[in-house]
């Protein structure tokens, strides 16, 4: 079991701009690895972020992150790393300036201070345009540096606002195999994004929210599989003879309703019963020579439990 | 984490930005004019007056009473509510610093900032004495130390402002009211005034006009390090209100 040390920890936290609601009534309780915050404009995210990271302080009740009260900000800030949506920089520096600037004030010598800032940039593939100022970055550019001023002083949880936005797809891929190894190293990866394939591939749970409230959280299987009710699974199967399979899934299958592929190789069958589904193919092949190519969930994934929850994609890219 | 060194992290950076930043050219000019102005008094045909008096006079009524207060307003005030205004204050607060340190490493690199020009320009200026015969080298430090208290009160008091209220135009030309018809209220209310306690320490202090009231000028003991411990206090008051700031640039 994960100690209170390890966690993120949100309870009943609420967060109240005069009459306008931020957030209501969280709870929650992040272990370390790629969390991501799911949700349309206005649903609560930064909010959430700003909270957890001390910008913010809640209305009602309590936030600690990694045993720290969010209320003790120089204690939360030696392990909390922030790249936020804000997009304006202190003029004048460049991106080296700025990283080893803050190391300094955090109390790094000038001289480890630019050692540490260099290595943060070369981490985020910064190097050719650190001396530059940031004036003349472009917003990729802009958001790598603000990635790796998050990262420079090698926090231990480090929570990331929409930080693939502005990325070519070669520094997306970068940066999501940067947040892979901050996961795998054990830290908190918290991310909001609007890009759910990307979701996808790089959370290890979902926090979704509307309207202020988390509307659901936890792995995305385990959130998809509390929706079977309403939401049946659909499974597609790739396969020689799908009529075969369509006909034993509504038989014995517990197929609730079966589309036949246009070109005859394959099908989709929605279910309450995955298992009982995925006996009956196994049936298929063995007792009726079925040869099947691909077995694979075809709503098991953020963007379908985000529609199902929101009832819209949000206009979200996906 | 020494304090000491957190800051002067901050204010190194903080002068950094000032070098950088073109909005302060209204203030160069504020400190650069009384050079010119003291220049073409001093090689003016038929000038009559002594030169150390033109001097005390440009220095009370133009440098001390109106452009270190103006310059102090547009600096000091902006060392909060600007970065709110320019969605920058997050880089500092999401430091592990405390935020009094934070309020005292921006405060004194405003001070040196302000300081430093004035005093530039009070020297600069104060050559323009050289023209005119027996100049008196003593003076030039005296008015030297009241550049320094000025800007470190009028500073303090403008950083207050520049936390508590979002628009530090409003105060500041009441506060400008205030300190430059304070002369006119009895003996109690000028002692609210900064200027109650700089103009004694002027050299040469001009004449206050027919309608102030006079009352008895604190001492040098006594208004010098009254003026320094004032200021420190509104720092820390300062500094203990954005210990409450919140980031919510959409708001502001």
């Amino acid at each position: 079991m994960t100690s209170p040390e390890q966690l993120i920890r949100f309870d009943e936290v609420s967060k109240f701009y005069g009459e306008a609601l931020g957030v209501n009534r969280v709870t929650l309780a992040l272990e370390p690895g790629i969390t991501s915050l799911v949700g349309p404009n206005g649903a609560g995210k930064s909010t959430l972020m700003n909270l957890m990271t001390g910008l913010l302080a809640p209305t009602r009740g309590t936030i600690r992150v990694l045993g720290n009260l969010t209320t003790d900000l120089e204690r939360l800030h030696e392990v909390v790393g922030y790249c936020p949506q804000f997009d304006a920089f202190p003029r004048g520096l460049t991106g080296l300036d700025l990283i080893a600037s803050f190391l300094a004030v955090r109390g790094h010598s000038r001289r480890d201070a630019r050692d540490i800032a260099w290595r943060a940039i070369e981490k985020t593939g910064m190097t050719e345009a650190a001396r530059r100022r940031i004036g003349s970055y472009s917003k990729g550019m802009r958001q790598r540096i603000k990635l790796a001023l998050a990262m420079a002083h090698s926090p231990r949880a480090i929570v990331l606002d929409e930080p693939l936005n502005g990325l070519d797809p070669m520094a997306r891929a970068e940066a999501i195999a940067l947040f892979q190894s901050f996961a795998e190293d054990g830290m908190h990866v918290i991310i909001s994004s609007h890009i759910m394939h990307e979701v996808d591939l790089i959370a290890d749970r979902i926090v979704m929210m509307s309207g202020g409230y988390v509307v659901a959280d936890g792995g995305i299987q385990s959130v998809r599989g509390e929706m079977e009710q309403d939401h049946p699974i659909r499974i597609l199967v790739r396969c020689d003879q799908p009529r075969i399979v369509a006909a034993a899934a509504f038989s014995d299958g517990g197929a609730i309703e079966v589309q036949i592929h246009a070109d005859g190789q394959g099908l989709i069958a929605a279910t309450r019963d995955v298992n009982r589904f995925y006996a009956l193919l196994h049936r298929a092949v063995l007792d009726r020579g079925v040869v099947i190519e691909t077995v694979a969930p075809a709503d098991d994934n953020a963007h379908a439990v985000y529609q199902y929850l929101m009832g819209t994609n949000g206009g979200h890219q996906l | 984490m020494s304090p000491v060194r957190q800051i002067t992290a901050i204010a190194l950076l903080e002068l950094r930005r000032y070098l950088a930043a073109r909005r302060w050219i209204g203030v160069y000019l504020l400190a650069a004019l009384p050079v010119l102005l003291l220049l073409l008094a001093a090689v003016r045909p038929g000038r009559s007056a002594p030169m150390e008096r033109v001097y005390a006079g440009v220095f009370e009524v133009y440098t001390l009473r109106f452009a270190i207060f103006v310059s102090c307003g547009v600096v000091f005030s902006h060392l909060i509510r600007g970065e709110m205004m320019e969605k920058t204050l997050h880089f500092y607060l999401l430091t592990p610093v405390r935020r009094e340190i934070l309020m005292a490493g921006k405060y004194l690199a405003a001070l040196a900032a302000t300081a430093g020009l004035f005093g530039l320009s009070t020297i600069a200026s104060y050559f323009a004495l050289y023209f005119a015969p027996g100049p008196d080298p003593g003076l030039l430090i005296r008015y030297l130390g009241i550049v320094i208290l000025a800007c470190a009160t009028y500073g303090a008091v403008f950083t207050l402002i520049g936390v508590v209220s979002r628009n530090a135009a409003l105060p500041g030309l009441i506060l400008l009211g205030w300190e430059t018809f304070s002369s006119l209220l009895p003996g109690t209310l000028q002692q609210l005034s900064v200027t109650h306690y700089l103009q004694p320490l002027l050299p040469l202090p001009t004449e206050r006009g027919p309608f102030a009231i006079v009352t008895d000028a604190p001492s040098p003991a006594w208004s010098i390090p009254g003026l320094l411990v004032f200021s420190l206090l509104v720092v820390a008051v300062a500094g203990w209100r954005i210990r409450r700031i919140e980031i919510r640039y959409g708001a502001d």
